[in-house]
């Protein structure tokens, strides 16, 4: 199947009013005959139940969270993006497009982007007419700040709170929507397949978690909202249930999947102290801004760090990026941070850290500004570490935290498989290789209030729907193969609990697919990865009963697509043979150690086909074109 | 709760103003007082709206402490999520229905005797009796200390209640508390123990 | 660090449920304490038994999941922490830790330690909202918002759900919880014009979800993770007295 991404023609600027406009309507009085199934309540997936309730149409909101508002998007801290151009420096809707596109090293769809940044002032408008308690000046007016090494002041936050304060928006109206019957909001229930009958994606088999019993839910459409796969790594700052099972069910089902080694390591998070650890904690980029990272110039150092004398200590990002310094991007400054480790100069017990360090800041600014600008994040620090950031130097080591891969899916944000859509970090859509602080929360917010909303009705005007029965054999072997998928994990019988397959996962990808991805390693991690599924099948242990809350099988479930996952990110990482953002192969880069993109050869979204068991993914390219944005090298000496 | 408490700390106020006459000795304003009140015309209604405002205030405190029992039907193994409460608060319910046991007995006391012995009393000469007794007197000085207990729980509470304790408000009002929780008590506490070793004039 | 641990276990809901022993060993102090109950699980589950059933998530203490009552006191014996938060250098090597799931009538126990909170969306559903629909918001800086009182709100809307004034509260109220949105958005000029009602309808859902009512005693302040202060509980009581009486 030849990939069409629907996009459209014209001047960029014109291209979402143009396309809005072609769109097809439904009738106010038919839209409550059409139901649109949403999967996750994240960002992405409650704004869009909220709107299209809105607009009239029957929402069924599933989560495998209790409450709609325990959705990962609730940990965001930093901010969220926008054109708005209120400081007067120089912002623009065009500005922020190119900087998107920039900053995703060229490897995003030019009129996806166009359409983020042109709607991004509309989040805002949106989000402070629920009462979102964003950041103000003094004099009322909404205040912003520059993240993440943008060199305009466009990000709005709301302390160090940003997407809790943000899904809370989106919750409350979804909450406005449930009260008013618009939404049916089904809590505890994870989507366990999708029901596509003639081609289009017309239902879901959901699991309840507390009782274990398999529904089927038919409607018209669905969208995954789903979120991010990162925890294939096993540690990572995501929490600790979010899954990748939702896509590639889908995937599974014929959705195409794009781009998965396209993942995100944040540079500034607690590094990893133990074998009891469960997830990693992000430090705000924020501390960048103010403090310096080094490392001593011997290696293996044991002085203590204020015993470290100015001239024996390396502050290598300044070093090597006069003029960015410790302010260069994120897979920058984590690829060199990995790099010190590996050559011996890392800190602390394990030697997998760096230092950051803020006693010029304090000497600047006094404790009491730094507690007031930073203070949540060094008690946060003290409070896992048991240092005091104050006293000696934070240290800091990357970790892997948002994936900018994700199912396929066209301008419309709609996958290979009709009527199903994908919204927030589950599509691939808008941040090409790399994504930029504080632009994950604009995405979502864009994709579910004003993307979806115009294009799912598009899909239902146009579609001549034959109604299907809930008792069609198409649709009750979705929910038998999902029961035999259970009891199939349950009878394993083996003796290893699920804990330590992912474990030794997330230990593979982490190590050879992480940060620099090496041709002989992915290959290596390939092999291993397969042995772990092998291995898994063989030995996995679930105890308890698949009748009541088990977190064992849940977990066993997103473990056994973990391994799917893990193994499609690292031939997505073989086959794409250059470095381009997030992903990084040792064999391409300049003399200086720097990132050799191949525009030739790879100007194209690499969207994987579902083949069967155990044969290869087929390769589609969504090829890129890029008519406003010249391709350059990124360069931050 | 908050109304009815607010009267309360009305009465209470005005109760502990006539009484502090006592200390005039025999014949003084206090039975002055008592005989005006006495032939007031609206001392009728005025009695039952106290009475009233005292059984509205215990049936509601009776009625919201039986309502949160409710939602909490399952304690805890481990006693110890109250730690972060102040006594006062805790132990409202208690210092309440003790003030109301008392009541019953100091109504018994006084009330009754001036209101349907029949003969007019000399209020000052019959409180000088009871306060001569030594059990009368520890009585009435453990209640006040429960009293001051309740108010010290009951007075910033009445101000939370109606929405007033605000930050602006909450250091003005918790310091009048103190005022109020620990000298009306020691006020009325004061009476007894003057009368007793003072003896009475 | 060694600890020897109670925990309560209950199979469902319909289960009476008991306290168990447990001995957790060679734990980081590092560690948190859902950190060591992953070490038990694994354990159990090595052994071929049911792990404990505990709800968590973000584990950096945003998403309001998780939620046991430590020692008694609910988050564990300290202040202004979630139980994920909570690390085990903060106890002494050898103690006994006593974990129990929240209690209140309003919240049914599902298993073990895991409880059902969704009384509390049921409350937010009653009016915790801005009737604004998508697309009807205007420019954000047409209604400006005095620095002091976006501050005060955001002190407010900081409520991450987790239900520990409820489990605290000696009369399992939500007052704290209620108060935290009332006051958001009363002091908020979006959130003005559906004040009366909303503050009605809440308090109306929170009654009949069975939770108790207010009787001053702070204890919510005391242990809420986020510090939110009992004077949003005065707004409350005012926006409630306010709208009862039918001034604006
Ligand atoms: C620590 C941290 C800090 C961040 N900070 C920022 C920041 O400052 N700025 C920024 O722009 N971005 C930030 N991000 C990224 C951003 O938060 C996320 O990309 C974004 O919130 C994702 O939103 P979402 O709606 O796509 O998915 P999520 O919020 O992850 O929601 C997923 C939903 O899907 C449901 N779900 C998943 N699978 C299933 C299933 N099988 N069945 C049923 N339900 C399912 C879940 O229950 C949940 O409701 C941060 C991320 C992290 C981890
Ligand atoms: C009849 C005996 C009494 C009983 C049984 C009683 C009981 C109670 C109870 C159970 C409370 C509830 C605590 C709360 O909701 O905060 C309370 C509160 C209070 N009581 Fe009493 N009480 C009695 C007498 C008094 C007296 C004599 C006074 C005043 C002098 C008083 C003043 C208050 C006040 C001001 C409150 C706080 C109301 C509020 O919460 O807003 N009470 N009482
Ligand atoms: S697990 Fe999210 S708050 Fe504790």
């Amino acid at each position: 199947m030849k990939l069409d991404p629907k996009v459209p023609s014209g001047p960029i600027e014109k291209r979402w009013s143009q396309r809005k406009f072609d769109m097809k309507l439904v009738n106010p009085s038919n839209r409550r005959k059409y139901t649109v199934i949403i999967v996750g309540t994240g960002l992405a997936g409650s704004a869009a139940a909220a709107t299209l309730a809105e607009q009239g149409y029957k929402v069924e909101s599933f989560s495998f969270h209790e409450s709609p508002r325990r959705a990962h998007s609730i940990a965001a801290q930093g901010g969220i993006n926008a054109a708005k151009n209120y400081v007067y420096d120089g912002d623009s809707v065009f500005r922020l497009f190119h900087d998107t596109v920039k900053g995703g090293d060229y490897r995003a769809r030019e009129s996806n982007v166009y359409r983020l940044a042109e709607v991004s002032g509309n989040i805002i408008d949106q989000c402070a007419a629920q009462g979102v308690p964003f950041a103000r000046e003094y004099g009322g007016s909404l205040d912003t700040r520059s993240f993440g090494g943008a060199q305009l002041s466009r990000t709005f936050y709301a302390r160090g709170q940003t997407g809790q304060q943000l899904l809370l928006g989106a919750y409350s109206a979804l909450s406005r929507n449930i009260r008013a019957g618009g939404v049916t909001f089904h809590g505890r229930k994870e989507m366990v397949d999708l029901v596509v009958v003639d081609g289009r994606a017309r239902g879901i088999v959901v699991r309840d978690l507390v009782t274990g019993e398999l529904s089927t839910h038919l409607g018209h459409a669905v969208i995954l909202a789903t979120g991010g796969y990162g925890n294939v790594f096993y540690l990572s700052t995501n929490a600790l249930a979010s899954n990748a099972s939702a896509i590639m069910k889908a995937w599974r089902k014929g959705a195409y999947l794009a781009n998965p080694c396209y993942t995100q390591i944040h540079p500034t998070c607690i590094p990893v102290a133990g074998d009891y650890q469960s997830k990693l904690t992000l430090m705000s980029e924020s501390l960048r801004n103010d403090g310096r990272i080094w490392v001593p110039r011997k290696g293996g150092d044991a002085r203590s760090p204020d015993r470290i004398p100015e001239e024996d200590r390396d502050y290598y990002l300044e070093r090597l990026y006069p003029s960015f310094g410790n302010l260069v991007p994120r897979d920058v400054a984590s690829r060199r941070a990995k790099e010190m480790c590996d050559n011996g100069f890392g800190v602390g017990k394990t030697g997998r850290a760096v230092y950051l360090d803020f006693a010029e800041a304090i000497g600047r600014m006094g404790r009491e500004e730094m507690q007031e600008k930073y203070g949540n994040l060094m008690d946060m620090y003290q409070e896992i570490t048991d240092e005091d950031p104050y006293k000696v130097p934070m240290r800091i080591y990357p970790a892997m935290h948002y994936t900018m891969g994700g199912l396929w899916v066209d301008y419309q944000l709609q996958s290979t498989i009709p009527g199903l859509f994908v919204a927030g970090e589950a599509n691939f859509s808008d941040h090409g290789a790399n994504r930029l602080g504080a632009s994950a929360l604009m995405q979502g917010l864009a994709d579910g209030y004003f993307v979806l909303p115009a294009t799912i009705p598009d899909y239902l005007a146009r579609t001549k729907f034959e109604s299907v029965k809930a008792d069609a054999s198409e649709v009750t072997r979705v929910a038998e193969d999902a029961k035999l998928g259970i009891e199939k994990l349950m009878s394993v019988n083996g003796t290893t609990p699920v804990d330590a397959f992912h474990r030794r996962l997330g230990h593979v990808m982490w190590e050879k697919v992480g940060m620099a991805r090496e041709k002989k390693d992915l290959e290596e991690a390939i092999e291993e990865i397969r042995r772990i599924r092998k291995d898994l099948w063989k030995d996995l242990k679930v105890t308890g009963s698949a009748d009541d809350l088990n977190a064992e099988i849940e977990r066993a479930a997103r473990v056994a697509d973990f391994i799917d996952l893990g193994e499609l990110l690292a031939s997505d990482a073989l086959h794409r043979e250059e470095s381009c953002g997030g992903h990084f192969r040792v064999e391409h880069q300049t003399a200086e150690g720097e990132a050799k993109r191949d525009d030739e050869a790879f100007s194209y979204a690499a969207a994987w086909q579902y083949k069967g068991e155990g044969q290869a993914p087929e390769l589609h390219k969504d090829e890129l074109a890029f008519e406003y944005e010249i391709p350059t090298s990124r360069n931050y000496k | 709760m908050a109304l009815t408490g607010f009267f309360l700390v009305s009465f209470l106020i005005f109760h502990l103003t006539v009484n502090l006459f006592l200390f005039e000795g025999t014949g003084g304003d206090f039975s002055k007082f008592g005989a005006f009140l006495g032939s007031f015309p609206a001392i009728r209604p005025i009695e039952w709206i106290l009475f009233g405002g005292f059984i509205l205030h215990f049936c509601l405190g009776a009625y919201v402490w039986l309502k949160n029992r409710r939602a909490r039907p399952h304690g805890y193994g481990v006693k110890g999520t109250s730690k972060t409460i102040k006594l006062s608060s805790r132990l409202s319910i208690y210092t309440g229905l003790a003030i109301l046991a008392f009541l019953a007995w100091h109504l018994l006391q006084f009330f009754v005797a001036s209101r349907f012995s029949g003969s007019t009393v000399n209020m000052y000469e019959l409180v000088a009796r009871e306060f001569s007794l030594l059990y009368v007197v520890a009585l009435y000085e453990l209640f006040f200390v429960i009293l001051g207990f309740h108010l010290k729980h009951g007075f910033q509470a009445l101000f939370q209640s109606l929405g007033l304790r605000t930050a602006r408000y909450r250091g003005f009002i918790d310091a009048v508390g103190v005022v109020i929780w620990l000298l009306i008590p020691a006020g009325f506490a004061s009476i007894p123990l003057v009368m007793y070793f003072g003896g009475a004039r | 660090m060694d600890f020897k641990l109670k925990i309560w276990r209950q199979r469902d809901a319909a289960d009476a449920g008991r306290f168990e022993n447990y001995v957790a060993k060679g734990i980081s102090p590092d560690a948190s304490v859902l950190e060591m109950l992953d070490v038990i699980n694994r354990e159990l589950v090595a052994a071929g038994k049911d792990p404990i059933a505990f709800d968590h998530d973000c584990r950096e203490g945003i998403c309001g999941s998780c939620g046991l009552v430590i020692n008694g006191g609910v988050h564990g014996p300290f202040e202004h922490n979630t139980t994920c938060e909570l690390r085990m250098r903060r106890f002494h090597d050898g103690d006994t830790i006593v974990l129990e799931p929240f209690r209140s009538r309003a919240f049914p126990i599902i298993k073990d330690l895991v409880v059902n909170r969704t009384a509390l969306d049921r409350i937010m559903q009653a009016g915790g909202y801005v009737t604004v629909k998508t697309g009807q918001a205007p420019e954000a800086n047409a209604i400006p918002v005095p620095k002091k009182i976006a501050d005060e709100a955001m002190d407010a809307a900081q409520c991450i759900g987790c239900g520990a004034c409820v489990a605290t509260c000696p009369n399992g109220s939500a007052m704290l919880f209620v108060a935290a949105k009332v006051s958001q958005l009363a002091l908020l000029p979006q959130g003005k014009a559906e004040r009366k009602e909303r503050v009605i309808a809440m308090i109306r859902q929170m009654d009949k979800e069975g939770f108790g009512a207010c009787s001053n005693t702070y204890a919510c302040e005391a242990k809420c993770p986020k510090g939110i202060s009992v004077e949003h509980i005065a707004r409350l009581n005012r926006e409630y007295l306010r709208a009862g009486f039918g001034s604006k």
